[in-house]
């Protein structure tokens, strides 16, 4: 192979050359000088490029490329001829993503559950700190509210013994 | 579909459920019952053993404390539980119930004909005074649901 033959094939990228010319243009390139300072340089703008093409691709905001796709597409290509109500897409929702709709459905349940228990309880200890109802036959009961607990005494009898 | 909807429901039902069905179940509820005297006079003084009682105690006009006997027991309501004081007396302590995260004790002291119904919180304290004071001491039961 000479110069000629060679020039179209240098700068192909991998698998891009059948195993013969491959075979003819490594044959050629460790003969020619030339040739392989040619690859180089085909090799080092291809690496140029491609870095380029990355960062400008790198600087583009996709984030909206897929609701820009789906804006775009008629309502009737994918929800069917007849748009259906509320209720409709929410089942079809639902129909879609049963374990999500479970859990969405047990998750504001299961926290109603947890607030009533956690309110049942401390307004159970909170309300009732004590009550205390007391009798005496000859005595005269008195009640002390400390925040321990309730005391009662019932004084000194009568008889004074 | 249907059937994890079912599964949803039956959970939400046991939790909600769940706690009536404990509180229904009425179980035996620990109570520590200790016997104390209480003097006007002498050295002011609360022993060790009554240190978490320090700050009901400390209410009262009585300076110094001795625990003379403690009951611990398993109470289930309407079933009373004898405490003896020294000197052949006796009070009663009934539970009466201990529901809604309350206990209500009933404590009969026949010394002084004296009779009480107390609901306390949980973590709460009775003390109360269960005979006539006498030369400035009397004796005082201290309950506490929890043991």
């Amino acid at each position: 192979m000479k110069c000629a033959g060679a020039a179209p094939l240098l700068g192909s990228r991998p698998g891009e050359l059948d195993p013969a010319e491959e075979a003819a243009l490594s044959a050629h390139l460790s003969t020619c000088e030339a040739c392989r300072a040619r690859q180089a340089d085909q090799d080092a703008l291809a690496r140029v490029v491609e870095n380029g093409l990355l960062g400008e691709a790198a600087r583009r905001d996709f984030s909206s490329f897929a609701d820009g796709v789906m804006a775009r597409i008629p309502a009737s290509a994918w929800q069917g001829a007849a748009t259906p109500g509320l209720l409709g897409r929410l089942l079809e929702l639902f129909r879609r993503h049963r374990v999500l709709a479970t859990a969405s459905a047990l998750a504001p349940a299961l926290a109603a559950l947890a607030l009533y228990l956690y309110i049942g309880r401390t307004t159970g200890t909170g309300a009732v700190e004590f009550s205390v109802e007391v009798t005496s036959e000859d005595l005269a009961p008195m009640v002390l509210d400390t925040s321990d607990g309730p005391i009662i005494l019932v004084g000194e009898a009568s008889d004074g013994t | 579909m249907r059937s994890a909807w079912a599964a949803a429901w039956v959970a939400v039902a046991v939790l909600l459920l769940a706690p009536a069905a404990a509180e229904a179940a009425d179980a035996p509820l620990p109570v520590r019952i200790r016997v104390l005297h209480g003097s006007r006079q002498g050295t002011p003084g609360v022993p060790p053993g009554l240190e978490d009682l320090r700050g009901q105690l400390s209410a009262t006009a009585y300076v110094r404390w001795e625990q003379a006997g403690e009951v611990q027991a398993s109470m289930v309501p309407k079933k009373p539980v004898p405490v003896s004081l020294p000197g052949g007396e006796s009070v009663t302590v009934t539970l009466i119930d201990s529901r809604s995260g309350a206990a209500t004790f009933e404590v009969s002291a026949p010394s002084s004909r004296t009779q009480s119904r107390v609901t306390v919180a949980p973590g709460k304290r009775i003390v109360q005074q269960v005979s006539a004071e006498r030369g400035g001491s009397a004796w005082f039961v201290t309950i506490r649901a929890g043991g």
